[in-house]
């Protein structure tokens, strides 16, 4: 049997700030199949945000495993979990988090540049992930010149360029309009449909009938998984 | 103003932390300045004092050979009488007494023999009593002494009842006339004197023509300019050396404004260049202080916004923004000065003038004048820059967006790396310079001189021209016993008798003919140094005999003149051939007084070359008892002794009290000692270099520190997502480290390109100083690159530790 490429065990996570312990995740299960597109829903401060630092190997959990891609990934050095989330990981943030002196195209190589890629084999991967966001004749721009949407589709560019395992997404139209917002979820969506992981945080049950499957979070708990029929 | 004068100070208030490091930045910086100022101050602008000063002239006697020789006391009167430029013109030189008061031992005093109008051309009160006139200066007159306020307080602790004592000076009575005031010290200018005196020459004294020893000063008659007095001088000059041939040919009279002369050059050149090095110091702070505001400007820029949207104008921002930069340096400019009463406090008990040590460097109104116009200067150069970019606060793109993103900037950042990059060249400046300086001179100072000074004793002696000293006889029978007491001291190996040591040079010089060889043009003969040495002074010193012989015990007054010549006269004067047994001898053919040459020494250097470039190469030796006394009534005493110092001082004490107890033996000292003082002012200008130069570095890498900080704290999201997108510890190191190597680099290929200026005017300065260091020059640019590279490595290795995490806070 084909294991999960992410899987999560009883994982809980506490923060200790002034003597006060903060449970964001308490006991969570969870698993996701290649191909697979999941949403996180619930409200805010419900610890989505921190599930997915936890999947994302930006945070480490305070008690469970968490397998990704067969390997336990407790224990590794920052050394190693940086290599891992250069490779196996994409990031889509809310606020896109373009750097702001880079053009967009350098912005798109720079995970590759971490990964120490040549050049040339750069431009490639550079470029069609541009083509695929349809930011293609952006490349020379600077973010600031670009309108939020675009800023956004840039960095769903930069996710996809590493070719990663699974594309992390936290509240991805949460500082666009609805117009701009909708054109990124079905950015996400084409993705998806041609073989990418998605997890996708959102508050907004609105967006989360775009997965397969979406999880509840209330409270640092799961509260309830249900799966979308397609229309 | 008021009211923006009291918002600067909230503001400071309110910044703790930006303040202090701005005023621990100007405390240096102006402190710095103010210290090298009230040194400046003390040893050259107020050098000395006199009335109407700008009416002084100093006049030397000029010839091919020096342009600041000293004057015949018949040339002198010749002057005084035919010149129609001055109200007075007086002579004096530099002169010691013997200090002999009942029931206590000789002392030696340092003093000047002045002819009458000494005193008036100052135009100084005496303090007490009165000073000497023209009457005092006739011949068997002249007992009288004025006394210099500092030996007044030392040595007779200030005692007004001094007026009207009779002491014995040099064996004779002398009444104490009158104290001088505390400024009329002049140290920077005649050294430490104790006493003045005139000269009283006799009338064939007044005739002399052939010896010229005094030192020439006038105060010009109102109206008159420098330039007549000078047209003046040169046609005297010209009936001089038309009408006495034999002791004026090529000569002339060089007039100098006195302020020019107070200071020796070669300090005044050093002062300067220490003060403009300090306005480096100076530079570096307000680069500092222009990025410190610069990042203010930054957190401030949605302040200046909204002022500019109720309706402030760009001058008024301008000015509200320099009021506080002013403030600023000004309660600065008050740390500074606290810092300088250190600092001159510290140099001026460093500095030796004619062997006695400490010097007051006073912080007066002219010291605090330059303080007020450096803090000043700072306050808006300082404010300037960061105000100006401040009002041009897009209004719009601020007020929308924050602080982040704005077009100002990218041109604020190019400013700021600009300054960095600025200060990082001028503390390498200042480091090549202070490294440059202290290793050439320790390199100067090792040299071989061509003696051996360790081991060695030195002490001076120095006989009255009193009735007990008139002949050569009675000097040479001095000598001869003292030879015989220095051989019996215990623990003395070697001993010499001689009228110079290398240690501080020779003094002495003198054209000479060649025996058979046709005369050179008057005044174009070889110039050489002369030197009267007992037997055994070659040893004693460590020199190297040649050729031929040393001077023996059969050289006596009645026996053949000889004489030893120098390794480079030999070869230069007899190229290829043997100095053996020829004569040289004085260029008056009238009476050449012929010495015939025995023998051929190694040259000998000595220290205070370093600071006066000598006249000649060549060195002529004489037995001692050859010599005419006139020449050796001051002499030296070097013994090479197994015994510790202080001993053998006693034990030459004892032994010269035993040959007459009139006679003080004085500048006991080692010979190592002795160049030590010598060579004190450099050593001092080396680590008041060397302070500068760590200060500047200490500054600069506060400078860089706080660019590359600063860098990090905007860039911290930044970092943030890199981290989050897979950058590892070490791209996130270069990333930051690379700004700093970048900054780093420029600043170095742009500092030593300077540093090649400033060698180039050290060595203007004090071309003794042996050049070409380049392993000193790398040393110290890695030094700057490693320092550079520490700071810039602290913030980097803090963004190293940025937590990823932040990638995923929203704003
Ligand atoms: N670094 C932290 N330190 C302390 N508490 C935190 C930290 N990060 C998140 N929390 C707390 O954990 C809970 C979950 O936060 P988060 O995962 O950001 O929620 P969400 O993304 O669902 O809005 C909240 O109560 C939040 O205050
Ligand atoms: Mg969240």
């Amino acid at each position: 049997m084909p294991q999960p490429l992410l899987k999560l065990d009883n994982v809980t996570k506490v923060f200790l700030t002034d003597e006060v312990e903060t449970h964001a995740l308490s006991g969570i299960h969870l698993q996701i199949e290649k191909g697979e597109y999941v949403a996180i829903a619930g409200p805010s401060g419900c610890g989505k945000s921190t599930l997915l630092s936890i999947l994302g190997l930006l945070d480490t959990p305070t008690d469970g495993t968490y397998v990704l891609n067969e390997r336990p990934v407790q224990g590794l050095t920052p050394a190693e979990r940086a290599r891992i989330r250069n490779r196996e990981i994409g990031f889509i943030f809310q606020s896109f988090n373009l750097i702001g002196d880079l053009t967009v195209y350098e912005n798109v190589e720079l995970p590759l540049t971490y990964r120490g890629m040549p050049s040339s084999d750069r431009k490639q991967r550079v470029e069609e992930a541009l083509e695929k966001v349809g930011m293609g004749h952006r490349a020379k721009h600077v973010p600031s010149q670009l309108s939020g949407g675009q800023q956004q589709r840039v960095a769903v560019a930069r996710a996809l360029a590493g070719q990663p395992a699974v594309l992390l997404a936290d509240e991805p139209t949460g500082n666009l309009d609805s117009k701009n917002g909708d054109a990124v979820m079905e950015l996400l969506q084409s993705l998806h449909r041609t073989g990418s992981t998605i997890l996708m945080v959102t508050h907004d049950t609105r967006f989360a009938r775009h997965a397969d499957r979406t999880v509840h979070l209330f409270d640092g708990r799961v509260v309830e998984e249900s799966v979308e029929s397609k229309e | 103003m008021l009211s923006d004068l009291r918002y600067a100070f909230r503001q400071l208030v309110k910044n703790p932390g930006f303040t202090v490091v701005a005023l621990l930045t100007l405390a240096l910086g102006i402190g710095v300045n103010t210290t090298m100022f009230s040194v400046l101050n003390a040893l050259v602008l107020q050098a000395s004092h006199a009335r109407e000063p700008s009416r002084m002239v100093a006049v030397f006697r000029t010839s091919p050979q020096s342009q600041e020789w000293p004057h015949s006391p018949a040339n002198f009167y010749d002057y005084q009488r035919q010149n129609t430029s001055f109200e007075q013109l007086a002579a004096f030189s530099w002169t010691n007494f013997n200090l002999a008061e009942t029931g206590q031992p000789a002392e030696r005093l340092s003093g000047m023999s002045a002819s009458g109008d000494f005193f008036t051309i100052f135009g100084i009160p005496p303090a007490l009593g009165r000073v000497f006139g023209p009457r005092d200066d006739e011949a068997g007159v002249g007992q009288v002494a004025v006394l210099s306020n500092g030996f007044w307080r030392a040595h007779y602790a200030a005692d007004p009842g001094v007026v009207g004592r009779i002491v014995r000076m040099d064996g004779q009575p002398v009444t104490i006339v009158g104290v001088m005031p505390p400024e009329f010290d002049n140290v920077t200018y005649w050294g430490h004197v104790d006493l003045w005196r005139p000269s009283a020459l006799d009338g064939p004294s007044r005739q002399i023509r052939n010896n010229n020893w005094l030192q020439v000063l006038g105060r010009l008659k109102p109206g008159v300019t420098l330039g007549q007095a000078q047209s003046e001088a040169d046609a005297i000059a010209g009936r001089l050396a038309r009408d006495y041939p034999q002791n004026n040919a090529g000569i002339g009279l060089r007039l100098s404004p006195w302020s020019a002369v107070t200071t020796g050059d070669l300090s005044r050149r050093i002062s300067w260049l220490c003060m403009g090095l300090a306005g480096f110091v100076l530079l570096i702070a307000c680069a500092n202080l222009a990025n410190l505001q610069l990042v203010r400007m930054t957190a401030r820029i949605r302040e200046h916004a909204v002022r500019i949207a109720l309706g402030a104008s760009r001058m008024q921002l301008i000015r509200q923004l320099l009021v506080e930069s002013v403030l600023l340096s000004a309660v600065g400019g008050v740390l500074g000065i606290w810092v300088a009463s250190w600092g001159a406090k510290l140099i001026g008990g460093e500095v030796y003038i004619t062997g006695v040590q400490g010097l007051d460097l006073p912080i007066n109104g002219n010291v605090l004048s330059f303080t007020l116009l450096a803090s000043l200067a700072t306050g808006i150069a300082v404010g300037t820059i960061p105000a100006w970019i401040a009002s041009r606060t897009d209004v719009n793109a601020a007020l929308k967006q924050g602080a982040r993103g704005s077009s100002g900037d990218r041109s604020r950042h190019l400013f700021r790396q600009a300054l960095i990059v600025s200060e990082l060249a001028l503390a390498l400046i200042l480091l090549t310079g202070a490294g440059y300086f202290v290793r050439g001179m320790q390199r100067a100072v090792r040299a071989d001189q061509g003696w051996r000074p360790d081991g060695l004793v030195i002490a001076s002696i120095s006989l009255p021209f009193n009735p007990s000293y008139t002949t050569d006889a009675q000097c040479r029978a001095f000598f001869d016993k003292l030879g015989a007491k220095l051989a019996g001291l215990p623990g003395v190996r070697q001993s010499t008798v001689s009228a110079y040591l290398p240690v501080s040079g020779f003094w002495r010089s003198s054209g000479i003919a060649v025996e058979g060889r046709p005369a050179a043009a008057r005044g174009k003969e070889p110039l050489v140094y002369y030197n009267s040495v007992s037997p055994g002074h070659f040893d004693t010193l460590g020199m190297r005999l040649i050729r031929g012989r040393e001077f023996t015990d059969a050289d006596r007054a009645d026996s053949r003149n000889v004489a030893i010549i120098n390794e480079t006269m030999a070869s230069r004067l007899w190229p290829g051939g043997d100095p053996l047994g020829k004569r040289i001898g004085d260029p008056d053919p009238a009476h050449p007084d012929w010495l015939e040459i025995v023998g051929v020494v190694n040259d000998v250097h000595s220290t205070i070359e370093i600071v006066r470039r000598p006249d000649t190469p060549f060195q002529v030796y004489r037995p001692l008892v050859q010599t005419p006394s006139q020449f050796v009534h001051w002499f030296n005493v070097a013994v090479r002794s197994t015994v510790p110092e202080a001993t053998v001082g006693s034990a030459l004490r004892a032994a010269v009290q035993q040959i007459d107890p009139d006679q003080p033996v004085y500048a006991i000292v080692s010979a190592p000692e002795s160049m030590k003082q010598m060579t004190g002012g450099l050593s001092l200008t080396g680590q008041i270099l060397g302070v500068f130069a760590l200060i500047g570095l200490g500054l600069a890498a506060v400078g860089i520190y706080g660019v590359i900080a600063n860098l990090v704290a905007q860039r911290t999201s930044e970092i943030g997502i890199r981290m989050a997108l897979g950058a590892q510890a070490h791209d996130v190191l270069w990333l930051v480290l690379g700004q700093g190597v970048r900054l780093a680099c420029i600043g170095t290929a742009i500092g030593l390109v300077c540093s090649w200026g400033l060698v180039r005017l050290l060595i203007a300065i004090i071309p003794a100083i042996p050049g070409g260091d380049p392993a000193s020059v790398a040393a110290v640019a890695a030094l700057l690159v490693a320092v550079a590279l520490f700071a810039c490595w602290l913030p980097a290795r803090r963004a190293t530790r940025v937590d990823p995490i932040i990638a995923l806070r929203s704003e």
